[in-house]
């Protein structure tokens, strides 16, 4: 392949390990593999029985990381050589770590201290169009999808029958909007009405 | 240690074809090391890819805890178990190659090799039946494509969304791991592989344990979450 390359031939001596590493990690990561489908499927219901104490979610996915995490170890430093690397690769892996948890840090503190139900700023300077649309509550992500719905997943009531039934209800929302900020833009939402639908 | 390097390696050319050391390197072992360096920082940003999915997982987990609970009633986690086990064993047969690729073991290399095809084979078979089974009740990913005709949460298809993506993104880095452990298999069954040179063996090794990496993560976080 490269005969005519005037450099030495390959002089590379390989840090070989022995046999007895390969399985007992293959051992020890199947051991732990075991272990966490038990901690998760059969350990909750084993503690219930016998101290009724209940394993939250929360505990239960701290169980599994730290599993998980002793896993991955095993995996870096043994199958990966890590433990026998030069520094240099150990801290590149270690800065992706760093990095990946500076991603985790800041989203969680955008997201897990929002305000999960924001009231609608409704204003009474606000058009009426757009106090119909920041004005309807929130639907709830609770609800069940079956409500309104057959075990076949279709909607109950005929089709054609709901579309007419969604034409009435926006007009008479918009009515009853027009209602409500009677001080404002009534001449204006009555205008928009029948402008909309033609 | 240099001078133990520079001692000349007796290499069994019958069996293997010797390599030199390329122009830009000083001696075997700075081109060695300069891999993998290389390898460790494309790993690097393949931590920080699927980071992104695993950020969004617990957002949304956070934000739609019972979602987690209901999405996660349709999976099967002994399918799940049976692929991490299958994975594992391929790490294992993986890191064999490359101890026998060091061991001038080329036969071996190459059973072994074969071995982790065979196993990383397995794992798309299980996971084909566990796509098609939710291909069949209506599961798919994205929003509007959740058809699943049962009872369900109003938002379950964010689980599957997020399922479909992380698994997905996995099973490709499944498919180009198999076609890199391909491409060494053919390159070391004509013997270019031996004690001194095996760094494409040892690159290929990297990703695939990557591979495995991230699926010791995925599966308890999707299929154990009940």
């Amino acid at each position: 392949m490269s005969a005519h390359d005037h450099h030495n031939p390959s002089t590379h001596h390989p840090h070989v390990m022995p046999l007895s590493m390969y399985f007992g990690v293959g051992f020890g990561l199947i051991i732990l593999t075991v272990l966490t489908v038990w901690t998760a499927k059969f350990m909750p219901e084993t503690i219930e029985h016998y101290t009724k104490m209940k394993i939250t979610p929360t505990i239960a996915i701290i169980i599994a990381m730290f599993i998980a995490s002793i896993k991955a170890a095993l995996v870096c430093l043994f199958f990966m050589h890590l433990k026998y690397d030069k520094p240099l690769n150990r801290l590149t892996f270690i800065s992706g770590l760093f990095f990946l948890s500076l991603f985790f840090i800041f989203t969680l503190a955008d997201t897990l201290t929002r305000d999960t139900n924001p009231t609608p700023a409704v204003h009474s300077y606000m058009p009426e169009e757009f106090k119909t649309i920041t004005g309807k509550p929130p639907t709830p992500y609770w609800v069940p999808a079956w409500v309104g719905y057959d075990d076949h997943g279709h909607k109950i009531g005929s089709h054609d029958g709901h579309g007419h039934d969604h034409g009435d209800h926006t007009g008479h929302d918009h009515d009853h909007g027009d209602h409500a900020g009677h001080d404002h833009g009534d001449h204006e939402g009555h205008d928009h009405g029948p402008k909309d639908k033609k | 240690m240099s001078s133990h390097n520079t001692a000349k390696i007796e290499v069994d050319k019958s069996q293997f074809a010797e390599r030199n050391v390329s122009h830009h390197f000083v001696d075997a072992d700075q081109e060695f090391d300069s891999c993998k360096m290389g390898m460790w920082l494309f790993l690097l940003t393949e931590i920080l890819l699927f980071g992104g999915l695993f950020v969004a997982y617990v957002v949304f987990r956070t934000w739609h805890p019972e979602t987690w609970e209901a999405g996660a009633e349709h999976l099967d986690w002994k399918m799940g178990a049976v692929n991490t086990g299958i994975l594992i064993a391929s790490s294992v047969t993986m890191a064999l190659a490359i101890r026998q690729a060091q061991l001038n073991d080329k036969k071996g290399t190459v059973m072994l090799l074969l071995a982790t095809v065979l196993l990383a084979s397995g794992f798309l078979v299980v996971k084909y039946f566990e796509y098609t089974h939710k291909f069949h009740l209506g599961i798919f990913p994205g929003g509007d494509n959740y058809m699943f005709p049962g009872k369900h949460l109003s938002n379950e298809f964010i689980y599957f969304s997020i399922y479909y993506m992380m698994t997905g993104l996995h099973v490709l880095h499944v498919l180009f791991g198999m076609a890199g452990i391909i491409w060494v298999t053919l390159r070391a069954a004509k013997g270019e592989f031996y004690s001194a040179y095996y760094t494409p063996v040892e690159m290929v090794g990297l990703y695939w344990h990557l591979v495995d990496l991230i699926w010791i993560f995925l599966f308890p976080l999707l299929y154990l979450t009940k």
